[in-house]
């Protein structure tokens, strides 16, 4: 393995990112001042990365609609919608009367509409499901979407009855048992690949930052 | 009688016939002799010694002369060619035909001197027909006019007396374009050597030359000349441009050069010999030139004095004799005595500056012009040649076959190494059918890329008719219990297991210690989630917990300000002074951490603070007095859409939180992930509040009826639509499968 200036970038990582994780295990004002001190820097990179980001988006939309390529209104609509809002913000800041009149009846309704439409699109797929693809696996999917609907939501009759309550302790049983189940393996799959990403970067043999 | 048969003809002929009588085929085979004499040749000279009594006693001295004079040549293959061929014809001088000699010229018979009158009345009849002007007449001109000979000279000649040869040329290039006749006669001029200034002209040149420049411009002259001397010889000054000044280069001028060096006082027996005027035979050589005058001349030979001539090409070569260049250089000049004034002459030219300095410097020389039409005409850029004509001295020599030893032969070399494509056909390919068949599928693909793609004809559309159907379904099914007030849902009567915790959480608060609530979730997710936070902050405030809200997605500050404020002011509960919004944190998980670490240096501001804040800083407000760390709030709740912000809270804070419960409000979406934090030995989680029936419960477990309640109907009505849809294509499909069955089994 060649050395480089990898090897600067790579000390600096795994400096980091030890002075960090000691501060976790031992209580010394140095080292949690230290701690501290580098994750505010964090914070920093953060927010500059949100901007770059932000400039990012404006500069690729910028290019799609001076190359009029397709979608460019869209583009152009963005591009209006952020400099106003952009403008408005840092003029006169982020709790100012207009920019909160543009988030809670333009942004605030697009989005829950799009969910709005997530639903009708789940239940239009689950009825193509079950109609064109009938085989076990859709049949089992269907019967526990089935389950958990009836079990969470109320019915319009008979809705403290025995069959209620049945359906809502088997929906209670497939969602605190067979999905934590799963949910739990999938925090177990991550917090050990988080674990063995942070060995690989303190041991820089992953640099994410380049060589 | 002998009779010899014709090989041809086969008719006989005489035992002693060389030839046959009746075709003329040659009877008697020609043989090489030993000596390498080619057969013509041998002939000739055993005729030559058959009749060598009957040699004019004149040629008998001349050869006796020159074996004695000349010193015997080591090689005779050593010399030049045109010199071994004057060598070989030595004494057979041409003289112009009988009959050819022009008209002015026969009619003024110039006077002559003496010895031309005897040379010719010693020549014969054919000699005096065709007199032999070029050689003796030139020089002995030329020298009557030098001003050193003419004292001696016994008659100036006149103009009539200018050899004919010198005419032709003349007239020859007035009947040439303008373009061509300046190609034809400036290089004559440039090769004719440098005029002398005027001035030295004046001088030096004799009268007879200053005579000619006078009748160069004489058209009527030249032009008589020209029809007189016929197309031939005017035609050959256009092809040759070097006979003025370079030395003879066909055999006729090397003949008359050949005279008028070793017979006649002349230019080109160079300036540094003299040659003996006084004891020179010109009888016996009028009689050489009698005797030997060819029958067919070739031309009218050329005067020796060409040189002089500024711009008149005196030889008329015959078509087909090539020049060659390479002769002049071999002829030595030195070797020939010339008088003193014709060295002299000599030395003033070879002091002249070349004529392109000359043209340079006096500039008198108009330019050509080349009229329109003509250089219209001209072919010169628009023809190219085909096969390009080396020169001759570049040409390559036949080195074997019968041709050997001729320059200018077609080579068959070039046609023999000329790369061309060959006729028989390479290896072929040797291929599978597989290979084939490959190669053919190949073709195929790339012939239909080729193709133009011709838009796919649409088919007949149809109306998305289940797609609307469950749209509309959907849409009613939301709408219809706001709008109608039906249908109505019972409320749930059992409780949650989960709800217990929650409710000693948020009943254990305390009042003096603000409630921190984090809004980590999507503006898509207000309708549920609101309704969902709507019943935990309703609890709060009903217990006059001071709420702090944050965020840490740039949409959560207003959504929790539309929520609060709407709570608040159902409670009648001040901004600032009841409650407060810090606004977002940037920085996702890290700056969890280092909010959770130091509160106060995360966030400096604060979002849609009170007008009457006595400070710039949230901080400074008597809400958040006392908090310093994470764990000075009375409780945290993240109020989340989705897992990785949950999840973060649940990570990143829960080292500061002390003893402050950390409760999650989730969308029911989120709960399987962070339910194994909350069912955990060492829960990291605290309480979880999830989905709108919890909080349903949860508002009924309060004895309050909020948002939750409000949207009730709505997501009951919208969650047994979906089921009737999702029933509806179980039956769908099974009623198609069974009718498909159906079918195959009949």
């Amino acid at each position: 393995m060649k050395l480089g200036p990898y090897v600067i970038w790579a000390a600096v990582a795994t400096a980091t990112g030890l002075f960090v994780l000691l501060g976790y295990f031992i209580e010394l004002d140095e080292l949690v001042f230290l701690r501290l001190l580098l994750v505010r820097w964090a914070v920093l990179l953060a927010a500059a990365s949100l901007l770059l980001g932000l400039f990012n988006l404006l500069a690729v939309h910028w290019n799609k609609v001076s190359l009029q390529e397709s979608g460019w209104p869209y583009s152009s609509l963005l591009i209006l919608f952020f400099l106003v809002t952009l403008v408005l913000g840092l003029l006169f800041g982020a709790d100012y009367p207009v920019v909160l009149l543009l988030f809670r009846h333009v942004q605030l309704p697009i989005e829950a509409s799009l969910l709005g439409l997530l639903a009708v699109s789940l239940s239009l797929a689950g009825f193509r499901l079950i109609s064109r693809q009938r085989d076990v696996f859709s049949l089992a999917f269907i019967v526990t979407a089935l389950l958990v609907l009836l079990g969470t939501a109320p019915w319009p009759v008979a809705n403290n009855s025995v069959a209620s309550l049945a359906i809502g302790d088997l929906r209670a049983w497939v969602t605190q048992v067979w999905a934590a189940a799963g949910a739990r393996g999938i925090l177990l799959g991550v917090a050990l690949g988080a674990i063995t990403t942070g060995l690989r970067v303190l041991l820089a043999s992953d640099r994410p930052y380049g060589d | 009688m002998a009779e010899k048969l014709c090989p041809m003809c086969s008719k006989p002929n005489a035992e002693d016939a060389e030839e046959c009588e009746f075709c003329g085929a040659r009877l008697t085979p020609l043989v090489l002799d030993p000596e390498g004499q080619p057969p013509g040749e041998a002939d000739r000279r055993g005729e030559a010694e058959e009749g060598a009594g009957e040699t004019p006693d004149w040629l008998a001295r001349i050869r006796r002369r020159a074996e004695d004079e000349s010193p015997p040549p080591e090689d005779p293959g050593q010399g030049p060619d045109w010199l071994n061929r004057l060598r070989s014809a030595e004494g057979e001088e041409e003289g112009p035909p009988t009959g050819e000699v022009p008209d002015w010229l026969a009619e003024e018979e110039p006077p002559q001197g003496d010895w031309l009158d005897r040379l010719r009345e010693s020549a014969g009849p054919e000699s005096s027909e065709a007199p032999k002007e070029e050689g003796p007449s030139e020089e002995e001109r030329y020298a009557a006019e030098t001003p050193e000979a003419e004292a001696t000279a016994p008659e100036e000649p006149t103009s009539a007396e200018r050899p004919f040869a010198e005419e032709p040329p003349v007239s020859a290039e007035e009947d040439l374009p303008s373009w061509l006749m300046d190609e034809t006669t400036a290089p004559s001029e440039e090769e004719a050597g440098p005029p002398a200034p005027e001035a030295d002209r004046a001088v030096d040149r004799p009268g007879w030359f200053e005579e000619f420049e006078g009748a160069g411009a004489g058209e009527e002259e030249r032009a008589e000349t020209e029809a007189e001397v016929g197309p031939q010889e005017i035609e050959a000054p256009t092809e040759r441009e070097e006979p003025v000044t370079g030395p003879p280069t066909t055999e006729g001028e090397a003949e008359a050069a050949t005279g008028a060096a070793e017979e006649a006082p002349g230019e080109e027996a160079g300036p540094e010999g003299a040659l003996d005027w006084e004891s020179f035979d010109w009888d016996s050589l009028a009689e050489e030139a009698a005797a030997d005058e060819p029958e067919e001349p070739e031309s009218l030979g050329a005067p020796p004095d060409e040189e002089e001539l500024p711009h008149v090409p005196a030889l008329i070569v015959d078509e087909g004799e090539q020049p060659s260049p390479a002769e002049p250089d071999e002829f030595d000049l030195d070797a020939i005595e010339l008088p003193d004034w014709l060295s002299d002459v000599g030395k003033e030219r070879a002091e002249e500056p070349p004529p392109e300095e000359e043209a340079a410097e006096t500039g008198d020389l108009a330019p050509a012009t080349i009229p329109s039409w003509l250089e219209a005409m001209r072919p010169v850029e628009t023809f190219q040649p085909v096969v390009e004509i080396e020169p001759e001295d570049e040409q390559a020599v036949e080195s074997v076959g019968p041709l050997a030893g001729l320059r200018g032969v077609l080579l068959a070399e070039p046609v023999v190494a000329k790369p061309r494509s060959s006729t028989a056909t390479g290896a072929q390919l040797q291929i599978t059918e597989r290979q084939y068949a490959q190669a053919e599928l190949l073709s195929r693909i790339v012939a239909e890329e080729e193709k133009e793609a011709h838009p796919a004809r649409r088919g007949r559309r149809r109306l998305p008719f289940i797609r609307w159907l469950v749209s509309l379904a959907l849409l009613f099914s939301v709408l219809l219990p706001p709008l109608l007030g039906l249908p109505t849902f019972a409320t749930p009567e059992r409780v949650s297991r989960d709800l217990g915790p929650l409710i000693e959480i948020v009943n254990n608060v305390p009042v003096e210690r603000p409630a921190l609530l984090v809004f980590d979730y999507e503006p898509g997710y207000t309708a549920e989630l609101e309704g969902v936070a709507g019943a935990l902050l309703e609890s709060l405030m009903a217990r006059e917990v001071r709420v702090v809200t944050m965020s840490t997605h740039p949409t959560g500050p207003p959504l929790a300000l539309e929520l609060v404020d709407q709570i608040g002011t159902s409670h009648s509960l001040d901004n600032g002074r009841n409650y407060l919004h810090l606004g977002y944190l940037s920085g996702g998980p890290t700056a969890v951490q280092l909010f959770a670490a130091t509160p106060r240096g995360a966030i400096l501001k604060g979002f849609m603070l009170p007008p009457e804040m006595p400070g710039d800083s949230a901080w400074e407000l008597p809400i958040l007095r006392g908090v310093s760390v994470l764990s000075d709030f009375g409780m945290v709740a993240v109020i989340s859409s989705g897992t990785d912000s949950a999840r973060t809270w649940a990570e990143q804070a829960t080292p500061w939180l002390g003893d402050t419960p950390l409760v999650m409000v989730l969308s029911t979406g989120a709960e399987p992930l962070i339910r194994p934090y909350f069912e955990s030995l060492d829960p990291q989680v605290d309480g979880i509040l999830t989905g709108l029936p919890a909080a349903v419960a949860y508002e009924q477990v309060n004895g309050r009826s909020g948002a939750a309640r409000g949207r009730w109907d709505a997501f009951g009505s919208g969650a047994l639509a979906a089921e009737i849809i999702l029933a509806a294509g179980m039956v769908y499909g099974a009623a198609s499968w069974f009718l498909r069955r159906r079918e195959e089994a009949e």
